[in-house]
């Protein structure tokens, strides 16, 4: 299989004042393409501190990371923000879509930074929305939806750029049983259709459904 | 440019009490500047049109005094003025009209109402050195009068009310002076002046023609000659000639420069027209400071919105938005709200200045210089837009600068 991310002696160190905290410990880890991943740990085990690293939204202080064999560790914030745009897909726990712009272009929003034209980013946006089921929803604002709504919206937004990998942090942490069952089912749909998944999240019962649980404890693989 | 401005709108008009006082600020800014400068560039052109009614290029050749000895010639004797002085003046390439200036304080009689007036005996140029338009019916002295020495005067249009006099039909109608009958033949039409070379303004002044002044008084001398000249003339250049004119003439010494007195109006034209470039440049540094003041608002409600949107610039980051992606968002909706705050302003300030037209403004020094007319001209309009402009890019480019700074790892976790 063919490595997708290679993560070897990763520590990452906050400093706060003059005391050091140790976020992360010599973690290794591969994740191969296609690849349905959850990683499992409780609050303050270092999962998020993890998925910044692994979706590189910050850069470990020690250890090298090879995404698609390329060491993105050293790199700066615009190329890490071209690699962020054109490789992977973000899921939040509270969406995190911009509360002032309809979905069509909440979803369009990636497309803008990469430079596509506004005709051909609105046909993306509303294409994959109404693959997603929010067809009828396309002038709302994000207020004006359901939490399952918002939360689909915001897969949306994560896949028009189809990137690599999609990164869900607590995707149903925020939702009811049957939206986040809903959400579940749309990941499972996705990684049968080849995408990489990774599901950062604090509860059993999600992780499960993933292929591969990976355990995450006071900042070390278990 | 990979940013865009439907979006970058959206977002700021969704926001709308934010806009409302962004937009009010600059609205005002823009107003008292655009008013500062439209006020400015009204009295520069007032004032400018004054100066320029007393004549344009125009140049007043008084008598003076030798200062050196030539062939026989003593210093300090008076150089007097004759006809053939003004004859070879007129001859002159660079001189378009010539008239004498005698000077004269009679006795004016219209009736049983008397007054001392101050009378000026002119060629029938006259009106054209000094910008003097007839009230219809009427008109100025010609060269026929000259010829026939008639007895006609103009009357300056305050004259009449000089002399206490309500007469509905002056036309045609006979004053004397010094006891001589005169008929009026014109009355000028008000304008506002003022005074270069000489101290009673042209409203004031009664004019007669030269050559029946000269046929009734025979005056040894001509005190001043007064000459507009040709548009690019070097007057330095002019002056020379007519000092070496008036020095063959005269058998003086040609390098004798005190033998005449120069007036020039120009001199004056550019001293008033410095004076009120000044006063307009002082007025536009007083409206800039009110618009950089609604800049400052418009970088403070900036810096409010990028530590209220923290997150959500996280998000943008996340989704793949770089530096200039940032800066640019919060450059351009800056500029935008400074733009319509600034078409406001103008809007506002156009129809301000088409309010003060209707204003009635009385009083002794708009009667001298005329109504101040604010301009709100390509040159004032242009001001604004750059000093708006820059304005609008500073309001936005430090908020800008601090938002791009933003860790996304540090914006996604904040509440």
């Amino acid at each position: 299989m063919n490595k997708l991310i290679e993560l070897t002696n990763i520590y990452k160190t906050y400093h706060t004042g003059k005391i050091a905290f140790e976020a992360l410990k010599n973690i290794d880890l591969i994740i191969e393409a296609g690849e349905y991943a959850a990683i499992l740990g409780p609050s303050g085990s270092g999962k998020s501190t993890l998925m910044h690293i692994l979706g590189c939204l910050s850069t470990p202080t020690a250890g090298s990371y090879l995404l698609d064999n390329r060491e993105v560790s050293k790199f700066s914030r615009n190329e890490l923000a071209t690699v962020r745009n054109q490789k992977i897909g973000f899921v939040f726990q509270s969406f995190n879509l911009v509360p002032q712009l309809n979905i069509v272009d909440n979803v369009s929003l990636p497309l803008v930074y990469r430079g596509v034209g506004l005709m051909q980013r609105t046909k993306r946006a509303k294409e994959i929305l109404a693959q997603l089921g929010l067809d009828t929803h396309f002038a709302h604002k994000p207020g004006e939806l359901s939490g399952g709504q918002q939360q689909r919206a915001a897969i949306a937004r994560a896949l028009v750029t189809e990137p690599d990998i999609v990164l869900a942090d607590e995707p149903t942490g925020n939702l009811d049983t049957q939206s986040g069952a809903e959400v579940i089912k749309l990941f499972e749909t996705l990684s049968a259709s080849g995408k990489t998944i990774i599901i950062i999240t604090h509860d059993h019962s999600v992780a499960e459904r993933a292929r591969r649980i990976i355990k995450i404890r006071d900042g070390k693989i278990e | 440019m990979a940013v865009s401005l439907g979006q970058i709108s959206k977002e700021l008009f969704a926001q709308k009490t934010r806009l409302f006082l962004t937009i009010l600020a600059i609205t005002w800014g823009t107003l008292s500047i655009a008013m500062m400068l439209s006020i400015g560039q009204g009295l520069r052109v007032t004032f400018a049109k004054a100066v320029a009614n007393t004549g344009q290029n125009l140049l007043i050749v008084q008598q003076g005094k030798t200062a050196k000895l030539f062939r026989g010639s003593h210093k300090n004797t008076a150089v007097s003025f004759h006809k053939q002085d003004l004859q070879a003046i007129s001859k002159l390439p660079d001189v378009r009209y010539v008239s004498p200036q005698y000077s004269w304080e009679a006795k004016v009689t219209y009736g049983t109402k008397t007054n001392y007036q101050p009378i000026l005996a002119v060629s029938a140029d006259y009106n054209k050195i000094h910008s003097i338009d007839i009230q219809s019916p009427g008109r100025f002295i010609s060269p026929i009068d000259e010829q026939q020495y008639s007895r006609v005067v103009v009357l300056g249009n305050k004259v009449l009310t000089d002399l206490k006099l309500k007469i509905t039909d002056p036309i045609g109608k006979t004053i004397f002076m010094s006891g001589i009958p005169f008929k009026i033949i014109g009355i000028m039409q008000e304008k506002s002046q003022i005074s270069a070379g000489r101290t009673t303004p042209d409203a004031n002044t009664i004019w007669i023609p030269s050559a029946t002044y000269e046929m009734i008084k025979n005056p040894t001398s001509m005190p001043s000659i007064a000459i507009t000249y040709k548009d690019h003339t070097n007057l330095e250049v002019l002056e020379n000639q007519i000092q070496r004119t008036l020095a063959f003439n005269h058998n003086l010494n040609p390098d004798d420069d005190s033998i005449i007195e120069f007036k020039e109006s120009a001199k004056q034209q550019n001293t008033f027209d410095t004076f009120f470039l000044g006063m307009q440049i002082f007025l536009g540094i007083i409206g800039s400071l009110t618009l950089a003041v609604a800049g400052i608002g418009i970088a403070n409600v900036m810096y409010a919105s990028v530590k209220r949107s923290t997150r959500i610039i996280g998000i943008r980051m996340a989704i793949g938005a770089k530096t200039y992606h940032i800066v640019m968002h919060y450059v351009l909706e800056a500029i935008i709200a400074t733009a319509i705050g600034g078409a406001f302003g103008l809007l506002l300030s156009g129809g301000l200045i088409y309010i003060i037209d209707f204003i009635p403004m009385n009083g002794p020094l708009f009667d001298t210089i005329g109504k101040p007319h604010p301009v709100l001209s390509g040159f004032v309009i242009a001001c604004v837009v750059m000093i708006l402009g820059l304005v609008g890019f500073l309001a936005g480019l430090f908020p800008a600068l601090k938002a791009s700074r933003i860790d996304p790892s540090e914006a996604l976790s904040y509440e």
